[in-house]
């Protein structure tokens, strides 16, 4: 029993102090940004409330484009979610069913597309698109993310199309199911819940995207979330207040979203390597 | 008989329908992704190659010349080195520490585990600008918590990300805080791939738990940690906005990884060829290392672990 003791401490210790390293940003973040100002800068600072106050978080929205910012965050985000699950769902149910040579160059170039760094692609693809127009316009962002976040989508759906039982598929043939049936009416079905997974990875990837968000886009009123939060510690240099509360207001939609649909990325992951 | 004759071609040309549009459909399902690569993959990459070979539209080899003897690039190398040896390194340790922690604690259902082992991947959750922000905050060498906590043991005012001794450290600790979520996820997925009775008989030889975790988990999930060892290397390259808004590269250039020289080439300097041609050098540094690294992990499982 004295080994289950030792055990037992040990993890009790890792528990209370993960816990803390893990929450106490998160803590720090709330507790700057829902105090009165006086408090929140004070120095030596507070280390509990001591009085709420929502002073702050009002400040920002009315003398801020945070608003404006997070929607246009939420539209290029569900944009690219969009955009990939339509590129990537066909290409990996081709991958995973058709075995032909030329799929396995295509998933080998899907894969190296996911080793290359965002600091690579983001001076060609400006240029690019600034000749043709796309500049300072969210369309280019959106494209620009797909590349990024199709890899991994891609990657997660074809383990999930290889794991559809091929006896479904040759029972629908026999039945007379014509090539198309076959994928909108059996295999998509059958992914779903892959495609929420995929989703919601795509959704966090594009949500925290910054680099093309601040390169492509120069118009205030076009900023995605990222840049605008950003763009907080240029303009009010010593503010913490406000720029805790802009990241505050930025981070409250992926809360939510991984707080939903937390088991559905567990899921993914969990599949999507351990089957190997 | 007739009615069954008309049913049999039927079938016959249904058949024949099936086998002929077969051979195309591949490459129907394809042809979306092969759009998306050839436009916003392929033909940038070749610009951006073409492009570090050209200084005032003339074609030149200048860029690269300039890149020898360049210190700041030098140094960047060993950054971007330094800063991946030491993420893989410490996400890799945090990631068997939190599963083992997780793990253990739902096997021996000591209360609150589930609540735990959801809320340890919050940080996943946090967009990088938001953790960075924070840390920043917290990290504030004069009116930072951080700081002010310590100012009860240590005297001075450190730097976190001022002194080019420590930002470096400062960076990874913080981009491992931001990231580490993943690994727990991938880790503990692993363990449960690892069957009961393997650890059943491993306690009645008498196995204590960490013995159980080096000579039973350990070798039994080596293939997907190998492969997970790999996507980290490769994945630490990208770092790119945690570093960029801690520190911007600073101080004197401490922090400054290839992704960050690239950048502040491309988007502050407006030297766009050069950018281009330290973008080609990175880009055959994360080739060979990938290649490196599948050739001498030998993961072994097919689709998977390409």
């Amino acid at each position: 029993m004295q080994k289950f003791k030792t055990l037992n401490l040990y993890l009790y210790a890792m528990i209370f102090l993960m816990i803390i390293v893990i929450a106490f940003p998160l803590y720090w973040m709330v507790l700057t940004s829902f105090q009165p100002t006086t408090q929140a800068t004070s120095y030596p600072p507070f280390l509990f409330f001591k009085s709420f106050s929502l002073e702050k978080i009002k400040w920002v929205i009315t003398n801020t484009k945070i608003i404006k910012w997070i929607m246009n965050s939420l539209l290029v985000s569900l944009g690219v979610v969009f955009m990939n699950l339509l590129v990537s769902v066909p290409a990996a149910y081709s991958i995973a069913k058709f075995r032909i040579k030329f799929n396995n160059i295509l998933l080998l170039v899907v894969l190296v597309t996911q080793m290359i760094p965002q600091a690579i692609m983001v001076v060609p693809l400006f240029e690019i698109f600034k000749s043709i127009n796309l500049i300072n316009n969210l369309f280019s962002v959106i494209l620009a993310n797909i590349i990024l976040t199709l890899p991994l989508g891609t990657w997660i759906l074809i383990g999930f199309f290889e794991n559809i039982p091929s006896e479904i598929e040759e029972a629908a043939v026999i039945d007379g199911a014509s090539r198309t049936m076959l994928f909108f009416k059996i295999s998509l079905p059958l992914t779903y819940p892959a495609m929420i997974t995929v989703a919601i990875i795509t959704f966090f990837d594009a949500w925290n995207e910054y680099m093309y968000g601040y390169t492509f886009i120069y118009n205030q009123d076009k900023w995605v979330g990222t840049v605008g939060v950003a763009s907080f510690i240029g303009q009010f240099l010593t503010d913490w207040q406000a720029i805790m509360t802009s990241s505050l207001l930025f981070s409250f939609m992926p809360m939510i979203v991984y707080i939903f649909f937390r088991k559905y990325i567990v899921r993914g992951v969990s599949e999507g390597f351990a089957k190997g | 008989m007739r009615l069954n004759i008309s049913i049999l071609t039927n079938f016959i040309n249904k058949c024949r329908q099936f086998t002929k549009k077969e051979k195309y459909f591949p490459y129907l399902f394809d042809s979306l992704i092969m759009v998306v690569i050839l436009f916003l993959f392929i033909y940038p990459l070749f610009y951006c190659i073409a492009k570090s070979f050209f200084v005032n539209d003339k074609f030149v080899l200048n860029n690269y010349i300039k890149l020898v003897s360049d210190s700041i690039f030098l140094n960047s190398i060993v950054i971007t080195f330094l800063y991946v040896l030491f993420y893989t390194f410490g996400i890799m340790l945090i990631g068997f520490i939190t599963a083992f922690t997780v793990d253990k604690s739902e096997q021996l259902n000591l209360p609150g585990a589930k609540v735990f082992s959801a809320f340890i991947t919050l940080p996943y959750a946090i967009p990088d600008v938001a953790a960075s922000l924070v840390w920043l905050w917290m990290l504030n060498p004069r009116r930072g918590i951080i700081n002010y906590l310590l100012s009860y043991v240590v005297k001075s005012e450190i730097g976190w990300l001022t002194n080019s001794d420590l930002a470096l450290v400062s960076v990874l600790l913080v981009s491992i805080w931001r990231l580490f979520p993943m690994h727990t996820l991938i880790i503990l997925a692993a363990f449960r791939t690892v069957p009961i009775n393997l650890y059943e008989a491993a306690s009645l030889d008498g196995a204590s738990a960490f013995q159980q975790f080096f000579y039973v988990t350990l070798p039994h999930i080596s293939n997907i940690i190998k492969f997970l060892l790999l996507l980290t290397i490769v994945w630490s390259f990208k770092r790119f906005t945690i570093i960029w808004f801690l520190t911007r590269g600073g101080p004197m250039h401490a922090t400054e990884t290839l992704s960050i020289m690239i950048f502040k080439e491309a988007f502050k300097f407006f030297n766009r060829n050069y950018a281009s041609s330290i973008s080609v050098i990175l880009l055959v540094i994360v080739g060979t290392v990938s290649i490196f690294l599948l050739r001498h992990l030998r993961v072994q499982d097919g689709k998977e672990g390409v």
